[in-house]
């Protein structure tokens, strides 16, 4: 109990806020391109990046399952990776955007696989990526699932 | 006899210097990427470092003592705590660190910062060992500093006794600002400008009218740094700049840095008293480095073959690209001798191949970097260390990276154009 007190602490921390308002100010940048290509982003760009607030949704409870429960990883691991997650959530994003299909679920793969000698080096602790790794494929998952069912302007 | 006028190409010969220099440009940034160059060609230079061996691990403890007036608000005052070590040890770099505190009892506690990272461990131990606690003093006037008097004389200079309070302390000031300034002697040193709140205006203009030209000091912990309060002339009009306040520092680059993290990153508010490090064991991993490196293709191609095979872009394009830019990177960080983490190369790479298919299998690129750049640019700012490090790779890697695969780009074409003639 004191380990999930001490990480809800860590929560409250400045870095760990602006981390969290950035994930928030997402459709607000979606918002300001859809003046560029109303086409693409106009409905569905707004909403699908609405959808990337799941990520630290699925995060957070990861992490303190992983953290706080099993005693995984330090907190500075899961707060980088949980900024690792923001650009690649974006990728999947601009993917979805573009192709709309099941093809966006191959960027989430591809990172993984691209991360996979990270495991081999050893040097890293494989917890954060593992929290990074499942979130990353359950968000996608929800963005495109949030993507099927908004209405396109194309 | 007149001879013909020459007629010279010069779209033609543009074409061929770019397509010479840029073969060249490729070539001797892949070879000086290699492992082992360093060997090949006898020069320290190109030497890879790689931070993955130098990682230590310590715990440093400090005993805390509360003043019986703090008890009541105990428990915010060691958060105050914990967030100003942990900000010292972000703003540093440190990979890793946490911060814990142990209650001993209704007014004493102890605090433990666990640190597990590559910098040096002197600077780790020099922001750990002070309280941090700044005030701004002026010279009683009784008190005359002799430097050609005994010891005592001599240092007075240094001793909060010999000031009063202004009741200016760090917390009246949005930021000490340390920048390179001329000296009195001609030669250049780090000094701490003081720049206070907007709401602090009237405070800091009053103190500065009231003591204009005394001398003063900066009392960091009970040691007083001594200063010049600058000369405060009252008649000139409102809009004249208000005299900067400055504060000497160290002329090493190196030691202003821990000084601006020290002045920037808050105080400990109560009664600090630090103990020592702890030496943690650090679990020795052996690393092949071949076998990473064999991986690292492997995965580069298998991801980029998996996503070519619903995409079909242009995989020489990608290649090239990814191959490229990894050279520059690692080129870039041999001759910078800047150590690195063999996990945030692999980080980097990845980010590099992911943009790369998605800058190819986008028609409108435009849109794929402009919400990268934005997140990268609002990341960069507020973010410390490693975390800050990550976001400024980001940044550079989605403005470098399009520029990169336009010139390969560009490259092909020509190249394919010249070979058809």
């Amino acid at each position: 109990m004191n380990m999930i007190l001490e990480l809800l602490y860590q929560y409250s921390q400045v870095e760990y806020l602006t981390i969290l308002l950035l994930y928030m100010s997402l459709p607000a940048i979606f918002f300001a391109l859809s003046f560029f290509e109303p086409t693409k982003f106009e409905g569905r760009g707004f909403s699908v990046s609405l959808v990337i607030l799941s990520a630290p949704i699925i995060f957070i409870p990861l992490q303190l399952l992983m953290q706080g429960l099993w005693d995984q990883g330090s907190h500075d691991n899961y707060f980088f990776a949980l900024i690792l997650l923001l650009p690649f959530l974006m990728m999947s994003v601009l993917a979805t955007l573009t192709y709309n299909n099941r093809m966006t679920f191959l960027f989430p793969i591809s990172v993984l696989i691209l991360l996979g000698p990270i495991y081999l080096l050893g040097t890293a602790p494989i917890y954060p990526i593992l929290t990074f790794a499942i979130t990353y494929l359950l968000s996608t998952g929800v963005i495109l699932w949030m993507a099927s069912r908004t209405p396109t302007y194309e | 006899m007149k001879l013909p006028p020459i007629k010279i190409n010069f779209k033609t010969i543009f074409k061929y210097l770019f397509l010479v220099l840029t073969t060249a440009f490729f070539f001797s940034i892949f070879v000086a990427a290699l492992p082992q160059t360093e060997r090949w060609l006898q020069t320290s230079g190109l030497d890879l470092k790689l931070a993955d061996q130098q990682v230590w691990q310590k715990s440093y403890t400090a005993q805390v003592t509360f003043e019986a007036t703090q008890v009541g608000d105990k428990w915010s005052l060691i958060n105050e705590a914990k967030n100003t070590l942990y900000n010292r040890m972000s703003s540093l770099g440190v990979e890793h660190v946490f911060v814990e505190y142990t209650d001993q009892g209704e007014t004493k506690g102890i605090i433990t910062v666990t640190v597990k990272s590559t910098k040096n461990p002197t600077d780790v131990e020099g922001l750990l060992r002070q309280r941090g606690n700044l005030t701004i003093m002026v010279k009683k006037p009784e008190v005359t500093f002799d430097d050609s008097g005994d010891q005592q004389q001599q240092l007075a200079r240094y001793l909060p006794d010999s000031y009063n309070e202004s009741g200016l302390t760090r917390k009246d000031f949005r930021t000490v600002y340390i920048t390179k300034l001329k000296t009195t002697a001609g030669d250049e040193a780090y000094f701490g400008i003081f720049k206070p709140w907007i709401w602090n205006n009237g405070k800091f203009n009053k103190f500065l009218k009231e003591n204009s030209g005394a001398d003063g000091g900066v009392n960091v912990d009970g040691f007083v740094t001594p200063i010049s309060i600058p000369v405060y002339d009252a008649s000139v009009s409102s809009n004249t700049p208000r005299p900067i306040m400055t504060v000497g520092l160290s002329s090493d680059t190196n030691a202003a840095f821990i000084q601006e993290i020290m002045f920037n990153s808050g105080s400990i508010p109560m009664e600090y008293s630090y103990q020592g490090p702890v030496d943690l064991p650090i679990e020795a991993k052996t690393i092949n480095y071949f076998q990473v490196f064999a991986a690292v293709i492997l995965s580069v191609l298998l991801a980029s073959l998996i996503t070519f095979y619903a995409f079909r872009y242009n995989l020489l394009t990608h290649f090239m690209t990814v191959l490229i830019y990894f050279c520059i990177y690692l080129v870039i960080l041999k001759l910078a001798a800047v150590s690195i983490l063999s996990t945030s190369l692999i980080l980097t790479l990845t980010f590099a191949t992911i943009l790369s298919i998605l800058l190819l299998t986008n028609e409108n690129r435009f849109q794929t970097l402009s919400p990268l750049l934005l997140v990268s640019l609002i990341l960069y700012y507020p973010l410390k260390g490693v975390s800050g490090m990550w976001a400024g790779n980001l940044l550079i890697t989605t403005l470098t990276l399009p520029l990169l695969m336009w010139t390969v780009e560009k490259y092909f074409q020509l190249l394919r154009t010249t070979l058809r003639k």
